[in-house]
C-alpha cells in the first residue's frame, strides 16, 4: 500500500477519472475540490482488491499552515509553510509540520477522525513564539511553540508528544470541554497527555510494552538532569535536577496535590489518569492506541460533563470499554485494573456490572 | 496615596510565581527593595491589582502570581495580590515582572 498528500492538480485529474474501477475515487476527489480550499491536499491510497484491480481511495488530509512569528509575541506571524509545500531551512518549522502531520494521521487513520473539530479544522501553528520563550500552548485557535531559553529548554517543536499534545487540547475543547481547573482540568492535561504519547508511539509503530511513555522527552538542555517532562509510566521520575527540582506528579490519588498555582496543579495531577492509561494499556498489550486508546477516545465522545472528576472519568471509561468490548471482557478488567492500580474509584452505578 | 507595604516603607518584598505551562514547572523570583525602594514602589502602584483577568480559551500557557507583602511576611496594606494570565501580561505588569526576573533571586 502506498500513501501520499495529494496536490490540488492530480485531485482535478482524478476527480476527471472515467473508468468504473475509479468511480468511488473520483467522487471523493471531485467532493474534496467542492469543498474545500483551493490549497488542500488530500490523502491518497492505492490498494489492489479481491480481483487484483487496483483501487486508488481519496481521503481527507490534513491543511497545515506555519508560520513565524520572529521572535515576537504578535500572533499569527508570517506563513512559512503551507499544507503541500517543500521542507524549509528550519528545523523547527519543519518539524511543527511533520508533528502535525502525524497527529492528524493517528487521529484519522486510527479514530476516523478528520482533524481538531472532526470536520477538516485547518491546522495552525506559530514557531519561534517570544525570546527564550520557555513553553508550548494552545490559544483556542493555534498552537504555538517557543524556541526555550537555551540552558534549561531547547525548542519546543523538538518533540512529537509536545505537539500532539497541543493539538488534543483542541480536540478536548471540541468534544468533552473539560474544564481547565482541578480534577478536570488534570484529566484535560491527561487526555493530551495520552494521545500525545500516542501520536508518538503510532508513528514509531512501538507496543505499550516498548513505548517510552515520557513526554517532551529531548526538550531539556544536556545541562538539565532530567529525560523529560513527564513520565506517564513513573509519574514523578521524569527529571531530579538542582535548579528544577524533582518532578513533582504524583503517581496515584493518594498523593493529590492542592495547589491555587497551575490552575489547581492540572499539570501535577495528571500524572495520576496518565498512569492509570499506561496501567489499562499494559495490561491490554500490544499497540496501545487500538483499544486503550479507542476507550479514551470513546469516552472523550460519550457526553462527559465539562466539570467531570477522576471517579466520572473512570467510570466513563468503564462504559466505553464495556460498550466496545463486552461486559465480562478482558478490555473492562482492564480499565478497571488501572483506575484501582492509582487508587481512584470509579463512580456509581454506571461502573458497576 | 496608597503604599505598597504599611509600616516600614523601605521593607517589603515582590514575589513573582510563574506556574502552568506546558512542562509544568513552577518557577519563583522575588526583590526585597533596598535603597531603590521608591522605584519599585512605583512599578507597583502601575499595575492594575484590581482588575480582573482571565483567560478561559488557551491551555498550556503560564499564570503568574504576583504579590507585595512586607518583609515580616504580613501582608502588604492595600493587599497586593494577583493572578494574571500570560496573554495578560502586558504593559506595567510586564514591566514589574521583567524587573522582577532580572534583579530578584531566583526559587
Amino acid at each position: 500500500m502506498t500513501q501520499g498528500i495529494v496536490p490540488p492538480y492530480l485531485l482535478t485529474r482524478i476527480s476527471q477519472m472515467e473508468a468504473p474501477e475509479f468511480h468511488d475515487a473520483a467522487g471523493a476527489a471531485h467532493r474534496t475540490l467542492l469543498h474545500d480550499q483551493p490549497r488542500r491536499s488530500a490523502r491518497l491510497t492505492f490498494r489492489l482488491d479481491a480481483a487484483d484491480h487496483l483501487v486508488a481511495e481519496v481521503d481527507s488530509g490534513p491543511n497545515r499552515t506555519i508560520s513565524d512569528a520572529a521572535h515576537s509575541e504578535t500572533l499569527p506571524g508570517r506563513t512559512v509553510r503551507t499544507e503541500g509545500g517543500s521542507p524549509v531551512q528550519d528545523v523547527a518549522v519543519d518539524e511543527a509540520y511533520d508533528g502535525l502531520g502525524a497527529t492528524f494521521a493517528l487521529y484519522h487513520e486510527i479514530y476516523g477522525r478528520d482533524s481538531i473539530d472532526g470536520k477538516g479544522l485547518p491546522l495552525d501553528g506559530t514557531v519561534h513564539y517570544g525570546t527564550l520563550y520557555d513553553n508550548a500552548f494552545w490559544n483556542g485557535e493555534r498552537m504555538v511553540f517557543g524556541d526555550g531559553d537555551g540552558q534549561i529548554f531547547g525548542r519546543f517543536t523538538s518533540s512529537v508528544t509536545v505537539i500532539g499534545h497541543e493539538l488534543t487540547h483542541g480536540v478536548t475543547q471540541y468534544t468533552a470541554g473539560l474544564a481547565y481547573r482541578d480534577q478536570s482540568g488534570a484529566l484535560n492535561e491527561s487526555v493530551s497527555d495520552v494521545f500525545g504519547s500516542l501520536v508518538e508511539q503510532y508513528a514509531k509503530q512501538q507496543t505499550a510494552a516498548t513505548a517510552s511513555w515520557l513526554i517532551g522527552e529531548g526538550l531539556f538542555t544536556p545541562q538539565v538532569k532530567g529525560v523529560a517532562l513527564r513520565s506517564m509510566k513513573a509519574p514523578g521520575t521524569a527529571y531530579d535536577d538542582p535548579r528544577l527540582g524533582k518532578d513533582p506528579q504524583p503517581a496515584d490519588f493518594a498523593h493529590y496535590v492542592h495547589t491555587t498555582d497551575d490552575e489547581g496543579g492540572v499539570h501535577l495531577n495528571s500524572g495520576i489518569p496518565n498512569r492509570a492509561f499506561y496501567l489499562v494499556a499494559h495490561r491490554i498489550g500490544g499497540y496501545a492506541w487500538e483499544k486503550a486508546g479507542q476507550i479514551w477516545y470513546d469516552t472523550l465522545l460519550s457526553g462527559l460533563k465539562p466539570t467531570t472528576d477522576f471517579a466520572g472519568f473512570a467510570a466513563a471509561t468503564i462504559v466505553a470499554a464495556a460498550k466496545r468490548y463486552g461486559d465480562s471482557s478482558a478490555e473492562v478488567a482492564a480499565v478497571r485494573a488501572g483506575w484501582t492500580g492509582v487508587g481512584v474509584t470509579a463512580d456509581g452505578a454506571a461502573s458497576r456490572g | 496615596m496608597a503604599q505598597p507595604a504599611e509600616g516600614d516603607e523601605r521593607s517589603f518584598r515582590i514575589l513573582v510565581v510563574r506556574s502552568g505551562g506546558v512542562a509544568g514547572i513552577t518557577r519563583r523570583w522575588q526583590v526585597e527593595p533596598g535603597d531603590d525602594a521608591e522605584e519599585w514602589r512605583e512599578l507597583v502602584r502601575a499595575c492594575p491589582w484590581d482588575a480582573e483577568d482571565s483567560d478561559t480559551e488557551s491551555r498550556d500557557r503560564f499564570v503568574w502570581r504576583i504579590e507585595v507583602s512586607r518583609s515580616d511576611g504580613q501582608p502588604a496594606d492595600p493587599v497586593r495580590s494577583a493572578s494574571v494570565p500570560d496573554a495578560q501580561l502586558l504593559g506595567p505588569w510586564r514591566t514589574l515582572v521583567d524587573r522582577v526576573q532580572q534583579c530578584g533571586s531566583h526559587g
